[in-house]
C-alpha cells in the first residue's frame, strides 16, 4: 500500500510559520523509512498527518492514490496504521498485555486471538516476562518496547514510529530496531523518526525534514 | 471493522476495576452527592408532613356550627353525625356558665355542659367513656391550677360533690376548655357550638353542608373553619418553586458534572489513545457510558445508606413513603449523571488527537 502526501501545509495558528510547507512527497510501500531533522523541525507534526491524526491546514493525504477523505479517517486508523508514540502513550493501570492487545481489540479481533498476537511480540521485544505487570510500573525504556510490541502485535499496513528507542541502550535500541525494521510482518510500511543514525542505516531509505520540506537521503542529527 | 461489543464492556469494566483509587474516589464524592441531595429531600417531605401532622393536631379539619342570631341549632343533630362518613367526631357544647367552685373558693372557672363527642373532638385522646350526671371531666389547665385529678370531687357552689373521671388535654384544639369544668350530658335541645372534625379530604363538603345539617327553624346555622385556613394552609406549587432544593440540584449538577469533567481531563491521554488507534468517538462515548455506569451503580448504593443514615439520625420518616423518595432522587440524579458524564468527557477530548496524546 502506498502513501502519498501532496501540496501539504500545516500550521499550527494561523499568523504562524508553517511547520510543513507545500510538501509532497510518495512514501515507497513496504520499505522502512527513516525521518530524521533537528528538534522542532516537525518531524512529530508530520507523523500525526501521515497517521490521520491531524488534518493539515492544506492539501492531501493519499492511500492508494485515493485522497483519503474525512469521514473515512478513524476507520483507516484502526484498519492501516499502528503507532509508537513519542510520549509513549499507554493505560497506565492496565496490564502490559492489555495493552499490547489494544489496537487488535479495537479492530474488532476476538479476544483469545488477540491475546495471543500480544504475547508473541511481546516475547519479540523482550517483555514476555512482564506481561502480566501494570503497564505504569514499567521503565522507560520497558514502555517504549511495549509500545513497539503493542505496533507490532497489529500488524499494520504502516507502522509509525516517533523516536522509539530515544531511551534504550544500545543493545536493547539494536535489538528493537532488529523487531520494528526485520521482524515486522510483510507488507509493512514502517516510517520512523530517530536522531539516531544508527537505527537510520538500518533503514532502507532516509529523509530529512528541513524548512517544512522532505528531502531523500540528508544527514541525520 | 471496530470494536466487538463484549471487548468493549470488558475494557470499561478494566478500566473501573484497575483505576482502584480513582474509582473509590468518584464514588465517595458521587455518593455524597447523591446522598446529601436525597437528604434534603427528606428533609423536607418531613417539614410537610410534620406540618400536615400539626395542623391536623390543631384542628385543622374541625369546623365549628353556630346557631344563627335568635335561632337555634340542634344537639341530637349534631351528635349524629358521628358516625357519618368522613366525620371523625362531632358533639355540643351546649351551655358554658362561669361558677365557683368551693374546692378553688374565689376562682372563677367556667362550667360548661358538653356531650362527649366534643370531648373526643377537643382530645382525641381522650377516650373516657361514661354517661353519668355525677361525674365531671376537668380540663388540664384548671387541673394543674386546682390539683384535682382523676377520683378527686369537686363541690360546685350550692351543689354537692362531683368526682371527677377525667383530666383532658384541650390546649391544643380549644385552649379555653383547658381551663374549664366539663358536664358531659346528653344531646339534648339547642347548642351554643357544634364541633366536628373531619378526614381532611371531606372537610370542604362537610362545612359546606354542615348549616343544612344543624339548622331546624327557618333561620339557617352558620359553619366556619375552626382554623382560619388562609393563615395556616400550604400551597405545594409555590414551594415547590422555593423549596431548597431548587437551589440544591443545579449545585448538585454542577458539582457532578465538574467532577466527571476533571476525570476525563486527567484521562485526556488515555482518551486519546483510544481514540489514535481509531476508537469513534461514539464508540468512546457507549465506553464512558458503561464506565459512568458501574461508578453510578456504586454511588447509588452509598447515597443510598448515606440518606438512610442521616434520616434515621435526625427525621424518622416513615419507611415506605422514605425509601420512595430516595429511590426517586438518587435514581433520577444518577439518571442524569449517566448520560451527562460521556457527553462531558467527549467534550473534553474534542478537537486535535495529537494534542491529546501530548497531555500528560
Ligand atoms: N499543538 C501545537 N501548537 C502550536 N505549536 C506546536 C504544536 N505542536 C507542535 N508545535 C510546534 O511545531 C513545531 C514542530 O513540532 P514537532 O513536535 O513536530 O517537532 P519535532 O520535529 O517532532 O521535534 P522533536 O524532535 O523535539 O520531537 C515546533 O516548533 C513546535 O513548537
Ligand atoms: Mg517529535
Amino acid at each position: 500500500m502506498s502513501l502519498e502526501l501532496r501540496n501539504v501545509t500545516h500550521r499550527y495558528r494561523r499568523e504562524s510559520a508553517p511547520v510543513l510547507r507545500d510538501l509532497s512527497f510518495v512514501f515507497p510501500a513496504d520499505r522502512s523509512i527513516a525521518v530524521v531533522g533537528p528538534s522542532g523541525s516537525g518531524k512529530t507534526t508530520l507523523l500525526a498527518v501521515i497517521g490521520l491524526l491531524t488534518r493539515p491546514t492544506e492539501g492531501d493525504v493519499l492511500i492508494d492514490s485515493e485522497v483519503v477523505k474525512e469521514r473515512e479517517v478513524a476507520d483507516l486508523r484502526t484498519r492501516l496504521f499502528a503507532w509508537v508514540f513519542q510520549t509513549v502513550n499507554v493505560l497506565g493501570a492496565r496490564t502490559v498485555t492489555d495493552n499490547a492487545m489494544l489496537v487488535l481489540l479495537a479492530r474488532g479481533v476476538a479476544q483469545v486471538e488477540a491475546r495471543e498476537a500480544a504475547r508473541d511480540a511481546l516475547v519479540t521485544v523482550g517483555l514476555g516476562a512482564l506481561a502480566s505487570r501494570t503497564a505504569s510500573s514499567l521503565s522507560g525504556g520497558e514502555l517504549q518496547r511495549l509500545c513497539i510490541a503493542s505496533a507490532l502485535a497489529s500488524r499494520p499496513r504502516f507502522l509509525l514510529a516517533d523516536e522509539p528507542t530515544g531511551q534504550l541502550d544500545r543493545a536493547t535500541t539494536d535489538r528493537v530496531t532488529q523487531a520494528l525494521i526485520e521482524g515486522r510482518p510483510r507488507g509493512t510500511t514502517l516510517i520512523v523518526v530517530t536522531h539516531d543514525p544508527h537505527v537510520a542505516s538500518q533503514c532502507d531509505l532516509t529523509v530529512a525534514l528541513q524548512d517544512g520540506q522532505l528531502a531523500i537521503g540528508g544527514e541525520t542529527t | 471493522m471496530s470494536w466487538r461489543t463484549t471487548a468493549l464492556m470488558r475494557e470499561a469494566w478494566l478500566n473501573v476495576t484497575s483505576n482502584r483509587w480513582r474509582t473509590a474516589g468518584a464514588v465517595l464524592a458521587l455518593g455524597a452527592i447523591l446522598g446529601s441531595l436525597a437528604a434534603l429531600e427528606l428533609r423536607d417531605a418531613n417539614e410537610l408532613r410534620n406540618f400536615q401532622a400539626n395542623f391536623v393536631r390543631s384542628g385543622g379539619y374541625v369546623a365549628l356550627g353556630l346557631p344563627p342570631a335568635g335561632g337555634s341549632a340542634d344537639a341530637a343533630r349534631c351528635e349524629a353525625m358521628n358516625g357519618q362518613p368522613g366525620v371523625v367526631a362531632a358533639g355540643s357544647v351546649i351551655r358554658p356558665t362561669p361558677t365557683t367552685f368551693e374546692t378553688a373558693p374565689g376562682i372563677l372557672y367556667q362550667r360548661a355542659a358538653v356531650t362527649w363527642g366534643v370531648l373526643r373532638v377537643w382530645d382525641p385522646a381522650n377516650r373516657a367513656a361514661a354517661n353519668d350526671s355525677r361525674q365531671i371531666v376537668i380540663g388540664r389547665v384548671m387541673a394543674g391550677e386546682t390539683g384535682l385529678r382523676p377520683g378527686s370531687f369537686v363541690t360546685p357552689r350550692g351543689e354537692g360533690p362531683i368526682l371527677v373521671t377525667a383530666i383532658v388535654d384541650t390546649t391544643r384544639r380549644n385552649p379555653t376548655a383547658a381551663r374549664w369544668a366539663l358536664d358531659p350530658v346528653p344531646p339534648t335541645g339547642s347548642v351554643d357550638e357544634c364541633w366536628v372534625e373531619f378526614v381532611p379530604g371531606a372537610f370542604e363538603a362537610g362545612l359546606a353542608s354542615l348549616p343544612a345539617q344543624l339548622t331546624t327553624g327557618d333561620k339557617e346555622a352558620v359553619a366556619r373553619p375552626y382554623i382560619r385556613r388562609d393563615e395556616f394552609t400550604r400551597d405545594p406549587a409555590a414551594e415547590f418553586v422555593a423549596r431548597p432544593q431548587r437551589n440544591g440540584w443545579p449545585l448538585a449538577g454542577s458539582l457532578m458534572a465538574g467532577l466527571f469533567a476533571l476525570m476525563a481531563w486527567f484521562r485526556r491521554s488515555e482518551l486519546g489513545l483510544y481514540l489514535a488507534i481509531g476508537t469513534p468517538r461514539s464508540l468512546l462515548m457507549a465506553m464512558l457510558a458503561v464506565e459512568a455506569l458501574l461508578v453510578v451503580a456504586l454511588a447509588t448504593v452509598l447515597a443510598v445508606a448515606y440518606a438512610v443514615a442521616i434520616d434515621e439520625a435526625l427525621h424518622h420518616t416513615p419507611r415506605w413513603s422514605g425509601t420512595w423518595i430516595v429511590v426517586r432522587t438518587v435514581g433520577s440524579a444518577a439518571l442524569l449523571t449517566l448520560t451527562a458524564a460521556p457527553l462531558l468527557a467527549v467534550l473534553v477530548v474534542r478537537g486535535s488527537i495529537a494534542n491529546l496524546l501530548k497531555d500528560r
